[in-house]
């Protein structure tokens, strides 16, 4: 859904381009648009791109270097203080940051009582997809440009920085008595947008600078074919595929460079522990034992998958390494006689049929296909029925499949645990209902004691612990996690270093720039 | 041996000893501190891994985990994984062993599985309780800390190899060694250096008292010190200072002694002469006289006087002896014969005259010498000739004198030997001076005014053997 007022200056992106004379990066993204403007509800990758370049947060992740962490709209990354038996962060804030203006709204400096603001819209679980992120936790203004963080129970640094960082609920937002929202990013939200394309402005303003573009134009490709074609004739920047084929067709091209960074998203196989058969835990070993995670890492271009072996992987705090999965006899080895075995134990001896709704985008639809093709080999029989992107997640999240392979990255393993496998996530019927596809109500006690613990190392094993009871009850079969992929021509500069990014691409930045065309060998 | 030599000689093998055994000593204390210190050590890291493995197990208990069937096995896993931080030096560490010996977790992946309970070694920690084994394992010899972990089962050893644990100290026994053998050759250098510092006044004033015994009295030795040297050599100055004065005065006076026995000998000699001269002009004349007056007294007897005549007769002869002896005295008193026969004859007709007057068999060999000596010096000499033998009558008893003079090289050699019975050299020197004859020292005189070397040789029964050498002058020509 697109925010589309309109301005009475007509193609206001236009004249912003021009006025700044600077050149427009040209962007394509693997999506048919935008689900949301509202940083506080953007769940999918490129609702996370536009709101990396709107919108800042009180500190934040490195341009292409997550996650580490430095000082974005505040001036420090606090230490944790003990007041009155609590803990406290504070912050002070940046002095003469501007919101974005709008042909409605004045220019409006950041002061603390937009911060109070945008953090109670954030834990307004009405208003914030992320509301659920931060309880126990209180803000308060101790001056115009200063602000405190009450937590209780306290926090790990670990859990509650990127809480305040620009991910999710951490994005500062203005909100217009009109009902927009404002950001201090380094690109402007413009009123020019069609089905096909979305225009970002330059924010010449922005406290770290003025952008070195005039703006970013984004262009909606969902098809990966015709987004490599449009690349070939006009486009800077495209999203690229992670798939082998795709790769192919990029690699060695004149004037083009592939990106490959993190951070990466994870791909696991929810089982549904109340819908039958999966609410037998043999069938769901069953189908463990039938799997071979190598197999779904086939589509996927050299280096762009690998192999994981908890929920959380093992690059997250609280993940856990193949060796030590192995050590734990939690790897479900390849073992079609067990899973027969397990089958005919169960009651399925001749397998059975179920129904799923499979996204269209490629990654999505190969795991799903490979999941097909071995459970078929164990006499399962997977229904597969495709679908747009938007909508599978609009199925799986009444409770459709039985099995959802879903692929996501959350910035910590709290927010991993809690949005995957606590009660209040379930689906449908939980408290808070977001991504519990398996209903698991197993490890909420693990959960909420890893994040009251602030011990960082016990809250680490906790996270450990809790990932070890999800393998033992086969709630999830951990697939592989994915690198994304993004291609561009030799001229584009980030501006930074791309090796990680939390907004799932690689960072537009004030600093991103178009080389001279002319001064770039091919 | 120098002073040094003997003060080096002492030091430095005390001082080798003393830095062995200090060496030796350090080594072997340290060595017992290191076995305490190791089985510490190694009891520390032990406990160190005993309480990593309890936080693991608590852990669940704390938290709660009892529904994780696979619980355990993480914590045994974390615990394992987290024992492989502990350091135990370069080449130690913790190993975990189960109740039956098998190698639960080890550094080397390849022991992890094997049951390795056959090994003697081993056998002590499958009793289930703490304690220490040295063994060897792949060729070195270690020592290890043992813990049983009653919960899990589980042999906690921590182990690190002798090599390590000792390396230190055998590496530093080489620079102990070193140390003591280099501190004592420090030792003795210095020692040396000072000692030598000590010594070179001291072997000035061994050179000062050198040359002040060979009659340098000029020796002053230089004063750098204010210790007790210093003192000594200040004093051996003063000391050389005073014994010039005392020499020079001695010196002026033995001059003036010296001349004054010249003049006394000379005045003997011309008294002697004078005597000599009365003794033979006045009553040898005056006794020829007498003997002339008897004779005429006889002639003019009658020859009736028979007995008269015999009294003149008898007279005359009584005369005849009286001259001879006063021509004896007389010459005695100045051997004429020098003047006329020279010195040679003199002294044979000295032996002749002993070999007449006393029963004392008188040998004598003279070579040519006359010529060589004036007639001051004959005389002389003949003086001690005539005093030696004048002394060999008087006491020696002895029955044979040899009489010699003979040249050698530039100088007339002559000497007087007895056979008497000689007597004690060291008896006559410490003779008071008052109680001394004065024959042997105005022997020495007229020797010393010959300037010759006089020596008298003597034991008790052995006779005397007096000697002395008077350089040979040439004598003028007379043409």
């Amino acid at each position: 859904m697109f925010w589309t007022a309109r301005s009475e200056a007509g193609e206001p992106w236009k004249a912003v381009a021009e006025i700044s004379a600077l050149p427009v990066l040209k962007m394509g993204l693997n999506v048919a648009g935008f689900n949301t403007l509202d940083p506080h509800q953007a769940a999918s990758s490129s609702d996370r791109i536009l709101a990396d370049m709107v919108f800042n947060g009180l500190i934040r992740f490195k341009p292409g270097l997550a996650p580490d962490l430095e000082p974005d709209l505040a001036r420090n990354i606090p230490e944790p203080e003990i007041i009155n038996g609590k803990q406290t962060w504070t912050f002070h804030l940046r002095k003469g940051v501007m919101f974005h203006s709008t042909e409605t709204a004045i220019p409006r400096e950041l002061k603390v009582q937009t911060i109070l603001q945008s953090f109670k819209k954030t834990m307004d679980p009405k208003r914030s997809a992320y509301a659920g992120g931060y309880d126990g936790i209180h803000v308060k203004a101790l001056g115009p440009y200063t602000v405190r963080f009450t937590v209780d129970p306290s926090q790990s640094p670990l859990l509650f920085l990127p809480k305040v960082a620009n991910y999710a609920g951490g994005f500062i937002v203005f909100e217009t008595e009109k009902g927009r929202l404002l950001g201090t990013g380094p690109f402007i939200i413009t009123d020019l947008a069609d089905k096909t394309k979305f225009f970002l402005a330059a924010h010449t303003g922005y406290f770290r600078g003025a952008p070195l573009l005039g703006g970013v134009e984004i262009y909606f490709l969902p098809n990966s074919t015709l987004r490599l074609s449009e690349f070939h004739r006009h486009l800077d920047l495209i999203c690229g595929e992670s798939m082998s084929g795709w790769i192919k067709q990029v690699m060695g091209k004149k004037n083009t460079i592939i990106d490959s960074l993190g951070v990466p998203e994870t791909a696991n196989i929810h089982l549904n522990t109340l819908i039958k058969p999966f609410n037998d835990i043999r069938v769901r070993k069953a189908v463990a034992h039938a799997l071979n995670r190598d197999v779904f890492l086939e589509p996927f271009g050299p280096d762009m998958a690998k192999n994981v072996f908890s929920p959380a992987p093992a690059f997250m705090p609280g993940g856990l390494s193949e060796s030590e999965v192995r050590a734990l006899d939690l790897h479900y080895p390849t073992d079609l006689k067990k899973t027969e075995q397990l089958l005919t134990e169960a009651g399925y001896p001749n397998g059975f049929q179920f129904e799923v709704v499979v996204s269209e985008m490629n990654q999505y639809k190969e795991n799903y296909m490979s999941l097909k093709k071995q459970l078929a080999a164990v006499n399962i029989d997977m229904i597969t029925r495709i679908t747009d992107h938007a909508t599978m997640h609009q199925l799986i999240r009444k409770d459709l499949n039985p099995i959802v392979i879903y692929e996501a990255f959350r910035p910590n393993t709290d927010e991993f645990l809690s949005r995957f496998f606590h009660s209040e996530s379930i689906v449908v019927t939980g408290e808070k209902p977001v991504t519990n596809f398996s209903h698991y109500t197993g490890i909420d006690d693990l959960i909420e004691k890893a994040r009251a613990e602030r011990i960082i190392i016990n809250q680490i094993k906790l996270w450990e612990y809790a990932q070890i009871k999800l393998l033992e009850d086969m709630v999830v079969y951990p697939l592989h996690y994915r690198k994304h992929t993004y291609v561009r021509k030799k001229y584009v500069d980030y501006g930074h270093t791309v090796k990680a990014a939390m907004a799932l691409y690689p960072q537009i930045t004030e600093q991103t720039r178009l080389l001279d065309k002319g001064k770039i060998k091919p | 041996m120098k002073i040094f030599q003997k003060i080096l000689g002492m030091m430095l093998p005390i001082a080798l000893i003393s830095l062995f055994m200090g060496s030796w000593l350090t080594y072997s204390l340290s060595r017992q501190a290191l076995d305490l210190m190791a089985e510490r050590w190694l009891g520390t890291r032990l406990n160190e891994a005993v309480t990593m493995v309890t936080q693991h197990k608590e852990f669940l208990r704390l938290y709660g985990i009892t529904n994780i069937r696979a619980g355990t096995t993480k914590a045994q896993f974390d615990a394992a994984l987290e024992l492989k931080s502990i350091q135990i030096g370069d080449h130690g560490y913790i190993y975990l062993l189960d109740e039956t010996g098998t190698v639960v977790s080890h550094p080397d992946l390849e022991q992890v599985g094997n049951n390795i309970s056959h090994y003697e070694w081993v056998k002590p920690m499958l009793q289930k309780v703490s304690g220490s084994i040295s063994y060897e394992w792949l060729g070195d010899t270690h020592l290890g800390m043992f813990a049983f972990f009653k919960p899990w089962g589980w042999i906690i050893v921590a182990t690190d190899p002798f090599d390590e644990i000792y390396g230190t100290m055998n590496h530093a026994k080489k620079y102990i060694l070193a140390l003591a053998v280099f501190g004592s050759m420090g030792i003795s250098l210095l020692a040396i250096i000072l000692v030598r510092r000590l010594v070179i006044p001291l072997q000035l004033l061994v050179q000062g008292t050198q040359r002040v015994g060979k009659g340098d009295l000029d020796v002053s030795i230089p004063i750098k010190s204010r210790d007790e040297i210093g003192h000594l050599s200040r004093a051996f100055n003063v000391m050389s200072h005073n014994l010039k004065q005392s020499l020079g005065a001695l010196k002026q006076s033995e001059f003036r002694l010296q001349r004054l026995n010249s003049r006394l000998i000379s005045a003997q000699e011309d008294e002697r002469k004078r005597l000599s001269v009365e003794l033979h002009d006045e009553v040898g004349q005056s006794l020829a006289v007498l003997k002339l007056k008897v004779i005429f007294l006889e002639e003019g007897l009658e020859t009736g006087d028979a007995k008269a005549k015999k009294e003149c007769e008898d007279m005359t002869v009584y005369i005849d002896q009286v001259i001879e002896n006063v021509r004896r005295l007389s010459r005695d008193l100045v051997p004429s014969s020098i003047e006329d026969l020279g010195l040679a004859a003199s002294l044979m007709w000295l032996a002749d005259t002993i070999k007449k007057f006393y029963i004392i068999e008188a040998d004598i060999n003279l070579a040519s010498m006359d010529d060589h000596l004036s007639l001051e010096n004959q005389i002389l000499i003949y003086r001690i000739f005539q005093e030696a033998i004048s002394n060999t009558v008087k006491h020696s008893s002895a029955t044979k004198i040899i009489m010699n003079g003979h040249h050698r090289e530039k100088q007339l050699i002559f000497s007087i030997q007895d056979n008497g019975k000689g007597f004690d050299m060291e008896q006559i020197d410490s003779n008071k001076v008052e109680n001394k004859g004065l024959g042997l020292p105005t022997m020495q005189e007229r020797a010393r005014m010959l300037g010759a070397d006089f020596t008298i040789k003597s034991r008790m029964d052995s006779g005397t053997l007096l000697q002395f050498s008077v350089p040979i002058v040439m004598k003028e020509s007379n043409g």
